[in-house]
């Protein structure tokens, strides 16, 4: 009796004095080290951007107060900077890898010549951003979004780098419309003019973008909201997308069609993709296996940073109407990886690969 | 919209504001001259600076770097026949040979000169264009957009000199290397070989520095001297240059409004802007025989157009958010850092902001030429130190420009084989604009013929602006020919 008492006594007393010093370290782990935060994209990008923002404030509020710098490794869509950092760098938690949402997708469906494996890596802090789907009324031909599936005319949707614009073809997937891909268009940006020139039918924008840009486009008639992509819960119930609450989400949109709720592959498809896009359109990731102190230091930052009143103004108009996701959000974002159907991925690369050409590695 | 015209003058002129425009003014002048770098690298420097700073302030630094590259660039282009950046290429045609003759200091006042008229012409037109830009914008389709690359191609043969049949053979080729890298309308990646380092393409950086710096380097130091073959001339000071562009006046203007309606149609891309000058100066020309050999017109038309081109691409950039050149899509990021989305609505309810950055554009146009013409005096002293005394920091300069591309070892590869090949077409006198040419039109002319058939099966033949374009450019192609043969007679 006495003999357990002291043992238990002793081992929580050794779990107390670890947990003790992994705190205690995770103070000083960063002391005088610099953070790189490595972006794989050009300068000014929505993702630079949110790499840039954070890479401002982490630095004054992980213990230590560590220096932060952010580094462009730009080349071959991301890949290069990704694949240095999934291959080359070392693992002691002083580079981060900055990634949109459409990179980690890339990563989930093993793309080829990318060779970040998200199972790998353990996220720092997230940004959300939702996508809204319009429609031009006069090139489509009809008025509203109940009329969706009985378009008179050739529904022509613009089509930059097929695996960016994923969860607006899975969500058409999802309704089985018959669309006409029009490729070669440089980003959603020039997708959004041949928009409002009359050349697209179909214009799937950020929700920041769709507001800005195509919202005056509907005051004027010429487009109508058609879905937003929206998110999806635990439970598989459709989410509106907080920045646009008016807007009905696809799966609303097609069980105001059908009388039913989505389902089959498509729709197992649609919940994964649009979570794990829009949740983290812009991620920072950190290798699993960097010291614990390293994780623990990272994640006290983080969750002081989201709190500093002047990253929080900074960030207002910079983060669209989105709330950055920290501590146990990161924890829903693996947590949704680890439970996605491994079916989906075969089925979203049959679906890049049979109508886009796209391959993968695996 | 007079009120938000002075108002925002107003804004611009609180004395921190005007400190970041000439901060931002003597940034672009900096990247300017350094071969390779260009707004973008000024832009990107100053990017980290920009959380937290007033809205008004780092715009107009912005704006003030994006004003003073195109001007300052002409520095290399002149002096050594080296791009300075990606917009002062065809400025070397005529530029170079002016310097080799002795007349730099002529040739960079009439460049500063034309600049500054041509970037304060583009600051108006702007304004002027305020309410129109968006039907302008949304004219230019696939289809139409197709056609102005074919207008673009068509200049391989005037910027071949005499040797028509080698320039095309050299345009043929930039279109092949341009299809090096991702395909445009496919998920494809062609001619990589497996070379991650090949996805992007071939720089155009790297492509214009090889092609055009290295050759010249070698032979300058072949040959021995300094980069003028005469000493300087009477009359040849860069006060002669500004009087050269008082008397093209007329060619002054017409070359920035070329240029801002070529900037302002998004998808061509800035870079296309001064050879079309170039070419479109040529093409008008009834006396071409000193083309290449040092007419000052070849200097004012690019100059005046790559100036006002920066009038040009900020619509498109403000309008639609899609920006006109590389520049300014860093230009659209550092705007969402101030929390402004660029959108129709930014004409309706920040007209105000819209105006500090015409206002900066102008003055920064204005600030940066006077600087450029001031160091233009002791800069191109430099054209008669003997060459070798500079040849190993020229050297270094451009190893360095074109290093910071991707910061990948096959960037430096690349310039040495685009080097190699630039210096075997100077010795069997196979114009190199024409490649260069090629090249950047390759995978515009193939993504829109593509997509206008896709979008239009073949009916985008008969699109009405599809006809007028086709007319324009067969019309310039025959006058060219016609113009051609009877100075030959």
């Amino acid at each position: 009796m006495r003999l357990r008492t002291v043992l238990i006594s002793a081992i929580s007393a050794l779990f107390i004095t670890m947990s003790g010093t992994a705190l205690a370290d995770a103070h000083t782990y960063y002391q005088g080290k610099t953070i790189r935060i490595m972006i794989p994209f050009s300068p000014g990008g929505g993702t630079d951007t949110f790499g840039r923002y954070i890479a401002q404030y982490l630095g004054r509020h992980i213990p230590g107060n560590p220096t932060v710098i952010a580094e462009n490794v730009t080349g071959a869509g991301g890949l290069l900077g990704s694949n240095e950092f999934a291959e080359r760098v070392d693992k002691d938690g002083l580079t981060l890898l900055t990634a949109s949402g459409h990179l980690n997708l890339r990563a989930y469906l093993g793309l080829q010549g990318l060779r970040l494996n998200l199972d790998e890596l353990t996220p720092v802090v997230a940004a959300p951003m939702g996508h809204i789907t319009a429609l031009n009324t006069r090139t489509s031909g009809i008025e509203s979004p109940l009329q969706f599936l009985d378009t008179p005319r050739r529904l022509t949707k613009g089509i930059t780098d097929p695996v960016g614009l994923v969860e607006a073809l899975v969500a058409l997937e999802l309704f089985e419309v018959d669309y006409r891909a029009v490729p070669g268009y440089g980003g959603r940006g020039d997708t959004r003019i041949a928009f409002e020139r009359g050349e697209l039918a179909l214009t799937t924008q950020s929700t920041p973008a769709y507001l800005a840009r195509v919202v005056p486009l509907v005051e004027e008639g010429t487009a109508q909201p058609l879905y937003a992509i929206g998110f999806v819960d635990a439970e598989g119930r459709p989410v509106r997308d907080p920045a646009a609450p008016d807007i009905i989400t696809a799966p609303e949109l097609y069980e105001q069609i059908h009388g039913a709720e989505p389902s089959g592959p498509a729709w197992d498809a649609y919940k994964v993709v649009a979570n794990l896009v829009q949740n983290t359109r812009g991620t920072i990731w950190v290798h699993s296996d960097v010291p614990p102190e390293a994780l623990e230091a990272l994640r006290i930052g983080v969750d002081a940073m989201v709190l500093d009143p002047e990253f929080q103004a900074t960030g207002e108009t910079m983060m669209g109407g989105y709330e950055i996701i920290s501590g146990a959000g990161l924890d829903q974002i693996k947590a949704d990886l680890d439970a996605a159907p491994p079916e989906v991925v075969t089925w979203v690369q049959d679906l890049l690969t049979d109508r886009f050409g796209v391959r993968f590695d695996r | 919209m007079l009120d938000a015209l002075i108002n925002g003058l107003f804004i611009l002129l609180d004395p921190f504001r005007m400190l970041m425009l000439l901060a931002g003014v003597v940034i672009g002048i900096v990247v300017g001259i350094l071969p390779g770098l260009g707004g973008l690298m000024g832009m990107a420097l100053v990017l980290p600076f920009l959380f937290g700073m007033d809205p008004y302030a780092g715009i107009a630094m912005l704006i003030g770097i994006a004003a003073a590259v195109p001007s300052a660039d002409t520095f290399p282009s002149v002096l050594m026949g080296i791009p300075g950046s990606s917009g002062s290429q065809a400025t070397i045609m005529d530029g170079y040979p002016l310097a080799r003759q002795g007349q730099a200091a002529r040739a960079l006042g009439a460049a500063f000169s034309a600049s500054m008229v041509g970037g304060v012409i583009g600051a108006l037109a702007l304004t002027a264009l305020v309410p129109f830009a968006r039907p302008i914008v949304l004219a230019f389709g696939s289809p139409e957009l197709f056609m102005l690359t074919l207008l673009g191609l068509s200049m391989v043969g005037v910027l071949s000199g005499s040797r028509p049949l080698l320039g095309i053979i050299a345009g043929v080729f930039g279109v092949l290397i341009g299809t090096v890298g991702g395909a445009p309308v496919a998920a494809e990646y062609r001619f990589v070989f497996g070379e991650l380092y090949l996805y992007d393409g071939v720089s155009l950086v790297i492509l214009a520095l090889g092609l055009f710096a290295l050759p010249e380097i070698i032979d300058l130091l072949a040959r021995g001297g300094s980069i003028a073959e005469r000493a300087p001339g009477l009359g040849g000071g860069w006060l002669q240059g500004v009087r050269d562009t008082l008397r093209h006046k007329w060619l002054v203007t017409r070359h920035s409004l070329f240029g801002i309606f070529i900037g302002f149609i998004p998808g061509m891309g800035s870079s296309i802007i001064d050879w079309l000058n170039y070419g479109y100066v040529v093409q008008t020309s009834r006396d071409r025989s000193q083309f290449g050999k040092g007419d000052i017109r070849g200097v004012i038309a690019p100059e005046s157009a790559n100036n006002a081109r920066e009038g040009g691409v900020l619509m498109p950039t403000l309008l639609f958010g899609v920006p006109g050149s590389s520049a300014m899509a860093l230009f659209l990021g550092a705007m969402l850092i101030f929390g402004v989305q660029p959108g129709p609505q930014l004409l309706r309810d920040e007209l105000d902001l819209v105006f500090v950055i015409i206002w900066s554009l102008a003055l920064g146009n204005i600030f940066g030429t006077l600087l450029c013409l001031l160091l233009s005096r002791p800069i191109a002293a430099l054209t008669f130190v003997p060459f070798y005394y500079l040849a190993p920091v020229v050297l270094i300069i451009v190893i360095l420009g074109a290093f910071q591309e991707t910061r990948h070892w096959g960037d430096l590869l690349m310039l040495f084989g685009f080097g190699l090949l630039g210096w075997i077409m100077k010795r069997i006198s196979m114009p190199r604009p024409p490649l260069l040419i090629g090249f950047i039109l390759s995978s515009l002319a193939e993504r829109y013929l593509w997509m206008s058939y896709n979008l239009y099966d073949w009916e985008w033949l008969y699109r009405p602006m599809v006809i007028a374009i086709g007319t324009v450019t067969i019309a310039l192609v025959v006058a060219g020919i016609w113009v051609k043969r009877r100075a030959a007679q």
